[in-house]
C-alpha cells in the first residue's frame, strides 16, 4: 500500500518535471506598462506596435497594460517595486528618470547599448532627446513619445489684425506685440485672447521663457533651484507683464482648455504640446499654423513626454525587454508612432523615411517640429525636485494672479523649494 | 397669503438647488450625444444638431468594456457581499450582547472610520504581493471584506430595536443568529439598502487601487475603462468619454431610483439614534 503511494508520487514528480522541460522552449513572457488614451486611438496603435513586434520575434511575447496617467504610472511602479511586482518595460515622464534610478526600479542598461554599438546607437536620436536619458552617469531610458511645446496660431485671425499669417512672431518682442493686436474685447470682457499659455503640473511654459532668456532652473547637481537668478526672474516678469501689462493672455489656462479655446477662436495663439497637432488637425475650422516658441536670448523649448525605461533584472527578460526597446525606438517604428500620435519622431534616421516624407509634403508645418527638435533643453529633474515643482506651480499661479509680488514671492519660494530638496 | 408666498420661496430654492445638481448630469447626456465639434463652441449649445448615436459604439469599442462590465459587477457584488456578512455580524454583537473589551472593539471600528483608505494602500499591495494575489480578483476583493462604516451604521440600527422583541423572541427560541436574520435585519431594511448603496456606489467607482493591483483587462474594472478616454498630453475626445461615462453610471443611476426612499429614509433616522 504505501509503496503504491511511493509509485504514483514518483510518477507525479516526474511528470512534473517533464512539464518544465516542455515548457523550456515558451517564449519569454514580457509586461509593457504604458501611459497613453484609448480616446484617440494611440492604445490600438500601441497593440499593433506590439503585436507586429510579437509575430517578428517568436520567442519573445510582449503584452502591453494601460498604467494610467504619467503621474499614477509613476505610482505604480513605486509600489509595485515595494512589492517586486516591476513590469519588465514600461514608458514613464522623462522627469522621472532619476527618481526611479534613485529608488532602483529603473535599471541601467549601457552594458546593452555597448552591445547594440554603443555611441553609434545612440547618436541616431536626436541629441537633445537624450538629455533626459541619464541619471548618475548612466543611461536609463530610450526616447520615445517625445514632444516639446509649440506654437499654435491662428493665421486667420492674423490676416484680419494685420498680421503675416505666414511669420508667426519669433522674439519675445514680436510676440507681445501680436498678442496685443490679437485680442479682441467688448467693453471689459475679453472675447478672444492674443496668446495663452496653458499651465499643467510640469510648468513647461515657465522652463520654455527661463530657457528662451538662457537662463537654468536647476543647479547641475540637482540640489538647488535657480529661480531667483536674474534671468529666471526677467523670464517671469514677461509672462507678467502678457496677463497684466499687455492684458492679452489670461492669468491661468488649465492645460486641457488651450486647445479646445483654439478652436473654438477664443485665443488666437496658444502654446501647447507637438502632442496636440492630431487633435487640431481634427478639429481646427479656420487656417492654422505652427510657430516656433519665440527667442529672447536663445531658442530653447524645453522637451517633455515619456522614455521607454528597463525594470527586468533577470537576463534572459532583460535581454528580451532590450530587443523590444530597441526595436520599437528604430527608425520605422518611431516614424510610425509619430504619424499616428503627433509626438515627435525622436529618431533621426525617421525623417527620411517616404512616409515622413510623406507628412511632411502633407503637413509643412512638422517641420517646425523638427527644428525644435534641434534646440529643445533638458527638463528640470532630480530625485528630490517633485516638491519643488508644486511650489513653483502655485508661485506662477499666485504671481499672475497679482496675489504675491513676483521678487519677493520668487525668493520666498526659491526658499521653501531649496529647503523641501534638501530634507527628502 | 404669506404662507403661500413662504412656499413659493421655498420651492424656488429647491428647483435652484435641483437645477444645480442636474446641471452636470444634463451635460453629461447632451455632450456623449454631440458631434466632436460641436463639443468646442464659442458658446454653449444646449442641444446637440444632430444625435451621434455612433459615439456610444465607438466608447463601447474603445476598451474592453464587455469584459470590464462583468468584473466590475462581480468585484462589486462580491464586496458587498462579504461587507454585510461581516458587519451585521459584528454590529450584531457590538449592539447587542455584553462582552469584555466591548467598548474599545466599538472604539477602534470608529477609530478606522476617520483613516483615510490611500494611508492603507502600501500596505494592502505588498501583503497582497506576499500572498501571491496581485493581478487576481482576489486583489480587488480581500482588502475590502470588512467596513467599519458598515460595521457602525447597523449596530446604529440594531439598537434602536427594543430590548423586549429580542425577550419575546427567545420565548420563541429565535435567539443568535435566527433572531439577527429574522428580526434585526429585516427591521433594519432601510440602513442595509443604504450601505448597499453606499457600499456599491464606492467600489463600482473605484479607480485608483484597481488601476494599481491589475495588469490585465481580463479583470479590470470600469473606471479603468474610463480613465483610458483621458489624454495625457492632449486634449481628450469629450463626446466619447461622456457617452462611456453614461454606460459605466447608468447601473448606479438606475439603482438609485428605486432605492432613494429608503435611502432618504435611513438618512432621516440617523441623526434621532443613541
Amino acid at each position: 500500500m504505501n509503496f503504491r503511494r511511493l509509485l504514483v508520487g514518483w510518477a507525479a514528480l516526474a511528470a512534473i518535471a517533464w512539464a518544465s522541460a516542455a515548457t523550456a522552449a515558451e517564449p519569454v513572457r514580457l509586461s509593457f506598462w504604458y501611459p497613453v488614451d484609448v480616446g484617440g486611438g494611440l492604445a490600438k496603435v500601441i497593440d499593433g506596435l506590439v503585436a507586429d513586434f510579437n509575430q517578428a520575434h517568436p520567442d519573445i511575447q510582449v503584452a502591453p497594460v494601460y498604467s494610467g496617467s504619467y503621474d499614477v504610472t509613476l505610482q505604480k511602479i513605486q509600489a509595485a517595486k515595494l512589492g517586486g511586482a516591476l513590469p519588465d518595460i514600461a514608458v514613464t515622464e522623462i522627469s522621472s528618470v532619476p527618481v526611479l534610478g534613485a529608488l532602483g526600479a529603473a535599471q541601467p542598461f549601457d552594458d546593452l547599448i555597448a552591445g547594440a554599438g554603443g555611441k553609434n546607437f545612440l547618436e541616431k536620436f536626436w541629441p537633445s532627446m537624450l538629455l533626459n536619458c541619464r541619471y548618475d552617469g548612466k543611461v536609463y531610458g530610450v526616447p520615445f513619445q517625445r514632444s516639446t511645446p509649440v506654437m499654435y496660431y491662428n493665421k486667420d485671425a492674423f490676416a484680419e489684425a494685420g498680421l503675416d499669417p505666414e511669420k508667426p512672431p519669433l522674439t519675445w518682442e514680436e510676440l507681445a506685440n501680436a498678442a496685443q493686436k490679437l485680442t479682441q474685447r467688448e467693453g471689459d470682457r475679453v472675447t478672444r485672447w492674443g496668446l495663452e499659455l496653458p499651465l499643467e503640473a510640469f510648468n513647461w511654459f515657465y522652463y520654455a521663457l527661463v530657457y528662451a532668456n538662457a537662463g537654468e532652473v536647476l543647479s547641475p547637481d540637482g540640489s538647488k533651484v535657480l529661480w531667483d537668478q536674474p534671468k529666471d526672474i526677467e523670464a517671469l516678469q514677461f509672462w507678467y507683464d502678457l496677463v497684466n501689462k499687455y492684458k492679452s493672455t489670461p492669468a491661468y489656462t488649465p492645460w486641457s482648455d488651450g486647445p479646445q479655446e483654439f478652436v473654438a477662436g477664443k485665443a488666437a495663439m496658444i502654446w501647447h504640446s507637438t502632442g496636440s497637432q492630431a487633435f487640431m488637425r481634427q478639429h481646427v475650422k479656420f487656417r492654422w499654423g505652427l510657430g516656433r516658441l519665440p527667442k529672447n536670448a536663445q531658442f530653447g523649448p524645453p522637451s517633455g513626454g515619456g522614455n521607454l525605461m528597463l525594470y527586468a533584472t533577470d537576463p534572459a527578460r532583460r535581454n528580451a525587454a532590450w530587443t523590444f526597446i530597441a526595436w520599437l525606438s528604430d527608425a520605422p517604428q518611431a516614424a510610425r508612432w509619430s504619424i499616428a500620435s503627433g509626438y515627435l519622431a525622436t529618431n533621426i534616421a525617421s525623417w527620411d523615411l517616404p512616409e515622413m516624407q510623406t507628412l511632411v509634403k502633407q503637413r509643412p508645418e512638422v517641420l517646425v517640429t523638427k527644428a525644435q527638435l534641434a534646440d529643445a533643453k533638458v527638463e528640470p529633474a532630480s530625485p528630490k525636485y517633485a516638491p519643488a515643482r508644486d511650489i513653483l506651480n502655485a508661485l506662477i499661479k499666485d504671481v499672475l494672479a497679482n496675489k504675491v509680488p513676483l521678487q519677493s514671492g520668487t525668493q520666498q519660494a526659491v526658499a521653501s523649494a531649496n529647503e523641501a530638496m534638501a530634507k527628502q | 397669503m404669506i404662507r403661500i408666498l413662504g412656499r413659493a420661496v421655498i420651492y424656488a430654492a429647491v428647483l435652484a438647488l435641483a437645477a444645480l445638481v442636474a446641471m452636470p448630469m444634463y451635460w453629461l447626456l447632451v455632450s456623449a450625444f454631440k458631434a466632436s465639434d460641436e463639443i468646442f463652441t464659442a458658446t454653449p449649445r444646449w442641444l446637440p444638431a444632430t444625435l451621434e448615436w455612433s459615439n456610444f459604439a465607438r466608447a463601447w469599442e474603445g476598451a474592453a468594456f464587455g469584459r470590464y462590465f462583468f468584473n466590475s459587477v462581480v468585484v462589486a457584488l462580491a464586496i458587498l457581499l462579504l461587507q454585510l456578512t461581516t458587519a451585521s455580524l459584528a454590529a450584531f454583537a457590538l449592539a447587542r450582547r455584553r462582552f469584555r473589551g466591548r467598548g474599545i472593539i466599538l472604539l477602534a471600528v470608529i477609530g478606522a472610520l476617520i483613516i483615510p483608505i490611500q494611508v492603507t494602500f502600501l500596505a494592502n499591495f505588498v501583503t497582497l504581493e506576499r500572498f501571491g494575489w496581485i493581478d487576481s480578483y482576489w486583489a480587488l476583493i480581500a482588502p475590502f471584506t470588512a467596513s467599519a462604516f458598515g460595521t457602525f451604521l447597523l449596530r446604529q440600527a440594531f439598537l434602536a430595536v427594543p430590548e423586549p422583541l429580542e425577550d419575546a423572541a427567545r420565548l420563541d427560541r429565535c435567539t443568535g443568529l435566527a433572531f439577527l436574520w429574522h428580526f434585526l435585519l429585516p427591521l433594519s431594511r432601510p440602513t442595509v439598502l443604504a450601505f448597499t448603496l453606499v457600499a456599491l456606489v464606492a467600489h463600482w467607482n473605484d479607480y485608483f487601487w484597481p488601476l494599481i493591483v491589475t495588469n490585465r483587462d481580463e479583470i479590470r474594472t470600469l473606471p479603468i475603462g474610463l480613465a483610458m478616454f483621458v489624454t495625457q498630453e492632449v486634449t481628450t475626445d469629450w463626446n466619447l468619454l461622456m457617452a462611456a461615462t453614461l454606460f459605466v453610471a447608468a447601473p448606479m443611476l438606475i439603482m438609485f431610483f428605486f432605492t432613494q426612499r429608503y435611502f432618504i429614509r435611513s438618512h432621516m433616522h440617523a441623526g434621532l439614534k443613541r
